[in-house]
């Protein structure tokens, strides 16, 4: 479902010359699996994610996600993602249900289709109540309920979540990690970047641990922890990564 | 183009929430500032009756021996006249309103059928010394007549010997050229800045305010081409400033068709009245500016980092903007050919012309080919900027 093959970004700093967010970045994430992009702040997650979702173009290599090339059919891809971070926020002027209806027309979806998707999702994702008050009106926890919604709307098979807990309240958090695994078990392919280590425990199938943009592990949770003679990820990572970390 | 309809539904009506967007767009230019107008206009006329009813005081030089003077002068309500051994010093030591300095041996000269020369002093930087002079200067005149009169008389000439020669004036320009002129005079300033304030913030609001409050990247993951979401933008910015310039027409209009309550016209004897043709056709001249502006907004917003770093740009082009209004007002002369290709001002004096009834399509053409021109390229700057991610995604 997605098939990452060699995604480079490279910047040019003016005091430091060429930098590579992200080097050669590969890996596969199937359908109705949990894809962890493991990394410290500033190791590539969100650039090599941002490229996957086209808001970034790779400077090198390309991405095909769900049949569709990110560099030939990046509006395609666009139709196939559902795309979300822990920073991204709605309008506050609209109402919930005027923003849902936002996406999925600008996703493409007709009249109808739009108006039936959205009852649907405020049945599944509890937003009847307040779903017609304006979003700058909403609790925090009520504001990432349409959040996620909205990530779903149009109805994508893969779903792109750059470190969707960050900066969330335990319960808000929890929402995020059920919604990730209703996901998996309706089949959708999640590729999901984190550093919070019991998240990838939980939640994740197989992993690619990236650090200064290259990746330097990648697997499934337990043939990792095997390689490395470990029982946790948190320790194989501190390993691979955290030279210098006592 | 279904996205672009899409978008523009979108920011119309989070722009239509905003009480900043409302305020500049309809409560600014349709109440405020016909308020303010009509208050500069009151506390103007209300000076210049204060001035009239201050009593003024005019030294006149001591010795002239000048009766005649001295009683026309002191026929004037609110005048006093004083005798003064020198009317310069009284009059900067505010002894005096003004003074009338009178050489040596006057009163004989004119006996004799000679000129003399009388020196109005007054203090220009006061304006109660300014009407002073105008009183004196008019006193003077009535003297001077009454003198040569007199002195024809004596020789038995008829009084009005003086007087074979008199000018008066006539206005050619009808009633509705003089009402387009005293219009075209302000509407295109007003036009002008209200089509700014209309645009800015809406531009900043979905440019650089995206970016601050993290809601960009949820449309750029749409299916919909950064082309469509700006253009989407922008017409929604456009309609924001062309309903300012509407707002501002309209309460133009309304001010001056319901009583000239400006510049006096009632005073000058002016008709108010101004085709609805023409005013629609002002109005419409102000589109290709309205696209101009919002794209120049547009670009600078997508360029600046944050809304905070877009607004103080957007302080820099407004100031250029009230700029180009006040060449707008300044601009009397006749214009030449080239004027109109220029900028804001091209606009402004085709807008003047059609008030003035004159329609001259080249001026038109001109007018607005060089905004159209100038608002497409601004569009492609704002377009690659738009689609530019390093400009997109700088950090803060």
């Amino acid at each position: 479902m997605i098939e990452a093959k060699g995604l480079t970004k490279q910047y040019e700093d003016k005091k430091k010359g060429p930098f590579r967010a992200a080097d050669n970045i590969s890996f596969t994430a199937r359908k109705g699996q949990v894809f962890g992009l493991l990394g410290r702040n500033g190791a590539g997650k969100t650039t090599t994610l941002r490229m996957l979702s086209t808001i970034l173009m790779p400077t090198e290599g390309t991405a095909v996600l769900n049949g569709f090339d990110i560099l030939e059919n990046a509006a395609d891809v666009r139709r196939s993602i559902g795309f979300h971070t822990s920073d991204t926020k709605l309008y506050d002027r609209l109402t919930g249900r005027e923003a849902l209806e936002f996406y999925g027309r600008l996703q493409g979806m007709t009249e109808a289709d739009v108006r039936a998707r959205v009852q649907e999702l405020a049945a599944e994702f509890k937003l009847v109540e307040f779903i017609d008050n304006r979003i700058a009106k909403l609790s925090g926890g009520q504001k990432q309920r349409i959040s996620l919604a909205r990530v779903v709307v149009h109805r994508p098979p893969i779903l792109i979540l750059d470190e969707p807990t960050v900066g969330l309240d335990i319960m808000a958090a929890r929402e995020v990690m059920l919604f990730v695994q209703r996901s998996r078990a309706s089949g959708h392919c999640v590729v999901l970047s984190t550093h919070i280590m019991a998240e990838v425990e939980k939640l994740c199938d197989e992993v690619a641990i990236i650090e200064k943009g290259r990746v330097i592990e990648s697997g499934t949770l337990g043939a990792i922890k095997e390689r490395h003679k470990e029982n946790e990820i948190e320790e194989v990572f501190f390993k691979l990564v955290g030279e210098g970390v006592q | 183009m279904k996205n672009v309809g899409v978008v523009y539904g979108k920011e119309m009506k989070d722009a239509l929430r905003d009480p900043r967007t409302l305020l500049l767009m309809i409560i600014f230019p349709l109440i405020i500032n016909p308020v303010m107008i009509l208050f500069i206009g009151k506390m103007s006329k209300s000076e210049e009756q204060q001035i009239k009813s201050t009593r003024v005081v005019v030294a006149l030089q001591r010795g002239a021996e000048l009766s005649d003077l001295r009683a026309v002068l002191s026929s004037e309500p609110n005048l006093e006249v004083i005798e003064s051994a020198n009317p310069e010093a009284d009059v900067n030591s505010k002894r005096a309103t003004a003074g009338i300095q009178v050489p040596a041996g006057a009163s004989e000269l004119l006996r004799q059928g000679k000129a003399v020369k009388l020196i109005v002093v007054f203090d220009g930087t006061r304006e109660i010394s300014r009407h002073a002079r105008d009183l004196s200067e008019e006193g003077i005149k009535k003297f001077g007549e009454k003198t040569t009169s007199k002195a024809l008389t004596d020789r038995g000439q008829p009084a009005d010997l003086a007087r074979l020669v008199t000018a008066e004036r006539k206005d050619a320009a009808s009633a509705s050229r003089q009402a387009g002129y005293l219009l075209g005079v302000f509407l295109p300033y007003i036009l002008t800045i209200g089509v700014a304030n209309g645009v800015t913030s809406t531009a900043i609001d979905v440019t650089s305010g995206e970016k601050d409050r993290s809601t960009l990247e949820t449309v750029l993951v749409s299916s919909a081409g950064r082309s469509d979401i700006l253009v989407g933008k922008l017409l929604a910015v456009v309609t924001t400033g062309f309903v300012a310039v509407l707002s501002s027409a309209l309460s133009m209009a309304l001010m001056f068709l319901g009583g000239g309550m400006l510049f006096g016209a009632e005073a000058k004897g002016v008709s108010m009245s101004v085709s609805p043709g023409a005013l629609t056709g002002v109005v419409l001249l102000s589109i290709p500016l309205a696209v101009l502006f919002s794209a120049v907004l547009m670009a600078l917003g997508c360029f600046a980092k944050s809304a905070k770093e877009g607004q103080t740009q957007a302080v820099y082009v407004q100031m250029v903007l009230i700029f180009a209004g006040i060449s707008t007002l300044v601009k009397q002369t006749e214009p030449t050919a080239q004027s109109f290709m220029v900028p804001v001002l091209g606009t402004a004096l085709a807008q003047r012309e059609l008030l003035m009834g004159e329609f001259h399509p080249q001026h038109l053409i001109m007018a607005v080919l060089c905004s159209s021109v100038l608002a497409v390229v601004a569009i492609f700057v704002a377009v690659r900027l738009f689609g530019n991610e390093q400009v997109m995604f700088r950090s803060k």
